[in-house]
């Protein structure tokens, strides 16, 4: 081997051992395998059916097609995109405003007690999100238990009409998707070095000033992934709107959902899934650009 | 400095409150279900006695236990795989070099950041156009892609708080990297694969849309099951199950607890020990 | 040098562009107590890592018992590391700690016994087997691990680092605990430090990194007192060094010339022509002054302040050119008043001639002594 002067700068391969090697394929090879015919190939798929025709009877034409994209653009279904995204955000904002506070208590208290709220919170939903959810129709209906109880109490005279109503579905999205938000902002919380509250106060800004100007820019990682938490499952989560909001309320997912069941359009279904995907990805961007992390997402 | 003082009790007391006003939120459709377990009538509305009938139903109703096994079966087989690549990748991927590495770890994340819908029909798209029919494994397969991630995430997380020298020790000591990786990386990184076996446990229980999308007409599984009865008018059968899932669930926290009170009270004890 | 237990011979280590190992020679003798001493990222670690197998060289050959290690895995290495942070398995207990080696090697069980329990009275652990690591002190844990790497007899045994987390106390109590361990044992130590106090108590020859390139190996008194380069005196000890041009190189005594004025120095081995570029190292404690010129001699300077440090007084001297001399005496007797000038010398033996590294490429110097043909 003889270099010249200009290669002794060159960039160096690092150099392992061939049985370092060997070890490093076996144990990439399992999730490299699964990521790659799971969930990329998928993906692909996907994509390639959003472009294809709508054949009769379900069936689905093999000719490339941009007539699923511009579908969606058709108002029925705009109402729907629109109503989607009106209800996640009315979602995620009572659900960051009632759980960020729960977060910062959960992240006071000593630690055994955190632990225990954290399980308590998690708890419902682990045994059986739907059931509970169910119970919502069982609370809500006219002549259910928040009505029987209102009505005994001679608050109200008449039942409300709670079921079937937006504010039925947003209740139950809220309870759905609260305990994952609540667990990123307390762990971003925890993280905070309580001195700089002190040096904040110590410089002469109060509790309010503190909050707005320390501690909320410095716990905004947190928020930030428990919107993403809360938003991206929210329009995807058909079995809330189906459950509490009767038909009256319709989200993409459900359209989807549609596509797959009833409907029977594989290629238009594909194209919504891909919208909704696209948005989501833009806004898991957005989330790492400004420094999240996306190990936050997942516990 | 009274005053302050007082001001802060005020604000304790108010967060207390909060917190506590919350998780009746929280609870309060757990009890309407516990309680209509027990209610004498099907329409789950009005309360019209006690009675232990749904109960009895529950273990004689063979559907309803058909129905667990399958779903006990799918979150088993699931969880198994996915702890097995989601730990595997996570320790491989950590030192690993290749071209479309990057890639890989970003994929992984996938699953949790796009929705369950899209997922589950981008899964059985795939199933589809190459001709493969739906069965208990696409089920499992679908199940485990949802949480690859979840495993990945903690046991990654474990990993980087160990210290990689100890790895090193065990190669300088003579053991090669498989004895390495069974006797040191594995039990240092065991808290995470339990946790994350756990969490993907738990999500394929409840799993209803990708189980749903990649089932064929005879495969049913509880999650399936309990939404379907849910659109005919929910049979309390149901409520009876998830009481008792509920109940076992509760035992194990307060098993876990004891014995977490426990622990701490030994290496208070060892501690003290070895200072003396 | 009796036969070298390891060697390694125009070792380079490059991590993608960055040159961190430069072409290292050096030679460890059986039974050797050998330090490896610089700033931190001066590549020692990386130099011990190499001996161990973690990393493999870019370039060049590293011998164990005259044999190359190229091929080897770490595991297949007769050489054992004490690693810096100890890391001593958190899931066992003292013992199986120490006999995991054993075990691995599938020693018989009641040998294991035998052989961890004896290992563990050496290092003073006795009763401590079933104890579990997270119970232990930093001291105890030390011990755990450097039983854990003798227990297998190693040929060499590396310690990177070992005593950088223990506090002050503890770290010289250590230092003495190991130098009598390796003599009982006659085992080589490899010793990784950059706390040159450690090194100068523990070492039987030191080598001295800086940049990726060996500056010395040699005993801490030579290392001490004939300094080869400006930075292992500028690194062990104090010194004042002054850029010089040799004049003269005659009968033992070399006279230069400096900015600040005429010195001389004692003669090195080979000689030098006038007008080579030298720097001259003097150490403080041998810095003399007076109020009259010295023959040979004729740095002036302005007496600035005097520091007292406990048991010596360093005198701060500003010479015409703005540089500060320092002087150490460890008397307050006949000390100048600030503000005076005064003359400084030295006894010629104590004023060392350093050959101008900055000026003589390390490429160059190597193509002098016939280097290897693969650079330039």
């Amino acid at each position: 081997m003889k270099n010249n002067t200009a290669d002794s700068v060159k960039k160096h391969k690092e150099k392992r051992s061939a049985k370092a090697k060997i070890s490093s394929v076996v144990m990439c090879a399992p999730i490299t395998i699964w990521s790659v015919l799971f969930i990329l190939l998928p993906v692909a798929m996907l994509l390639f059916m959003s472009f294809m025709t709508k054949g009769p009877l379900g069936r689905v034409l093999y000719q490339f097609t941009f007539d699923n994209y511009a579908e969606i653009l058709k108002p029925v279904y705009l109402v729907v995109v629109k109503q989607s995204f009106i209800i996640a955000f009315w979602t995620t904002l009572l659900t960051i405003l009632l759980g960020y506070p729960l977060a910062a208590f959960i992240a006071r208290v000593k630690k055994k007690t955190s632990g225990v709220l954290t399980v308590l919170l998690m708890l419902p939903l682990w045994v059986s999100g739907l059931v509970i959810l169910y119970s919502f129709v069982v609370i809500l209906n006219s002549s259910g238990t928040l009505n029987s109880f209102l009505l005994a109490l001679g608050i109200i005279k008449e039942p409300l009409e709670l079921l079937y109503t937006n504010f039925a579905v947003i209740l139950g999205m809220v309870y759905m998707f609260l305990p994952f938000a609540v667990l990123p902002m307390y762990s971003s919380i925890e993280k905070l070095d309580p001195g700089l509250m002190e040096a904040s106060k110590d410089l002469g800004a109060g509790p309010v000033k503190t909050f707005f100007k320390v501690t909320l820019p410095l716990t905004s990682p947190g928020i930030f992934a428990a919107v993403i938490l809360t938003f991206i499952p929210c329009i995807g989560y058909y079995m809330v709107t189906d459950m509490l909001g009767g038909g009256t309320s319709m989200m993409v997912g459900n359209l989807i959902y549609r596509q797959y069941t009833i409907a029977r359009n594989w290629p238009f279904g594909a194209a919504l899934s891909i919208i909704l995907a696209m948005i989501i990805l833009l806004m898991v961007f957005i989330y790492t650009r400004f420094g999240g992390d996306l190990d936050d997402l997942g516990a | 400095m009274e005053k302050k003082r007082g001001k802060k009790k005020a604000a304790s007391v108010i967060a207390k409150i909060y917190v506590i006003l919350l998780f009746i939120f929280i609870y309060a459709p757990v009890v309407v279900m516990i309680v209509f377990s027990f209610n004498d009538s099907r329409a789950n509305v009005v309360w019209s006695g006690f009675t232990l009938k749904y109960y009895k139903k529950l273990f004689v109703d063979s559907g309803i236990w058909e129905v667990f096994g399958t779903t006990l079966l799918i979150a088993v087989i699931s969880t198994l795989i996915g702890v097995f690549v989601g730990t595997t990748g996570a320790v491989g991927l950590r030192s690993a070099k290749f071209k479309g590495k990057k890639l890989i770890m970003n994929t992984i994340y996938f699953p949790i950041v796009i929705p369950e819908i899209v997922l589950a029909v981008a899964t059985l798209l795939v199933f589809n156009l190459s001709n493969v029919s739906l069965s208990i494994g696409t089920i499992i397969i679908g199940n485990t892609t949802l949480v690859l991630p979840y495993v990945y995430i903690t046991v990654k997380a474990r990993l980087a708080g160990m210290d990689p020298s100890i790895e090193e020790a065990s190669l300088d000591l003579g053991a090669d990297r498989l004895y390495t990786f069974l006797h040191v990386t594995l039990p240092a990184i065991m808290p995470g694969v339990m946790s994350g076996a756990f969490m993907a446990f738990s999500l394929v229980l409840d799993e209803l849309i990708v189980t749903s999308f990649l089932a064929n007409a005879e495969t049913t599984t509880l999650p399936m099951k309990v939404y379907s009865m849910i659109k005919k008018g929910i049979s309390p059968e149901i409520n009876a199950l998830t009481t008792l899932i509920f109940a076992f669930c509760m035992v194990c926290l307060l098993i876990y607890l004891i014995k977490w009170a426990f622990d701490v009270h030994k290496v208070k004890k060892a501690r003290a020990n070895a200072m003396l | 040098m009796s036969k070298p237990i390891v060697s390694l011979v125009n070792v380079e280590k490059w991590y993608g562009t960055n040159h961190v190992v430069k072409n290292m020679n050096i030679n460890i003798a059986e039974g050797e107590f050998l330090t490896l001493l610089g700033p931190s990222g001066c590549g020692k670690t990386t130099t011990l890592r190499m001996i161990s197998g973690f990393e493999l060289p870019t370039t060049g050959v590293i011998r164990v018992q005259g044999e190359s290690v190229e091929k080897k895995e770490p595991y297949q290495r007769d050489v054992n590391t004490v690693f810096q942070n100890y890391a001593l398995f958190p899931n066992m207990n003292v013992f199986d700690n120490v006999a995991y080696g054993l075990k691995v090697k599938k020693v018989p069980k009641e040998e294991i016994k035998e052989r961890v329990l004896k290992i563990l009275k050496l290092v003073q652990l006795e009763g401590f087997e079933k104890r579990r690591i997270n119970q232990m002190s930093g001291g105890q844990k030390q011990r755990v691990a450097i039983a854990r790497a003798l227990v297998n007899r190693p040929k060499v045994l590396l310690l990177d680092e070992p005593l950088g987390a223990l506090d002050l106390k503890l770290r010289k109590q250590m230092q003495i605990e190991l130098k009598r361990l390796q003599r009982k044992l006659g085992i080589t130590f490899v010793y990784v430090t950059h706390d040159q106090e450690e090194a100068l108590t523990m070492s039987d020859r030191i080598a001295i990194i800086n940049q990726g390139i060996l500056e010395q190996i040699d005993t801490a008194y030579n290392i001490y007192e004939h300094p080869k380069t400006t930075f292992v005196a500028g690194f062990i000890g104090e010194s004042d060094i002054f850029d010089a041009v040799v004049l003269e190189d005659k009968d033992g005594v070399v006279t230069v010339g400096t900015e600040v004025g005429k010195a001389r120095a004692v003669s090195g081995e080979e000689k030098l022509a006038p007008g080579t570029a030298v720097s001259i190292s003097v150490r403080p404690e041998n810095m003399l002054f007076s109020s009259e010129r010295v023959e040979g001699f004729h740095i002036k300077g302005v007496v600035k302040e005097h520091i007292y440090v406990g048991n010596l007084i360093k005198t701060i001297v500003v010479l015409n050119d703005g540089t500060e001399v320092k002087i150490n005496r460890f008397s307050v007797d006949d000390l100048p008043k600030e503000g005076d000038l005064i003359y400084l010398y030295w006894k010629v033996e104590k004023g060392i001639v350093l050959k101008e590294k900055s000026l003589v490429d390390t490429d160059s110097a190597r193509d002098i002594k016939g280097g290897r043909e693969d650079e330039e």
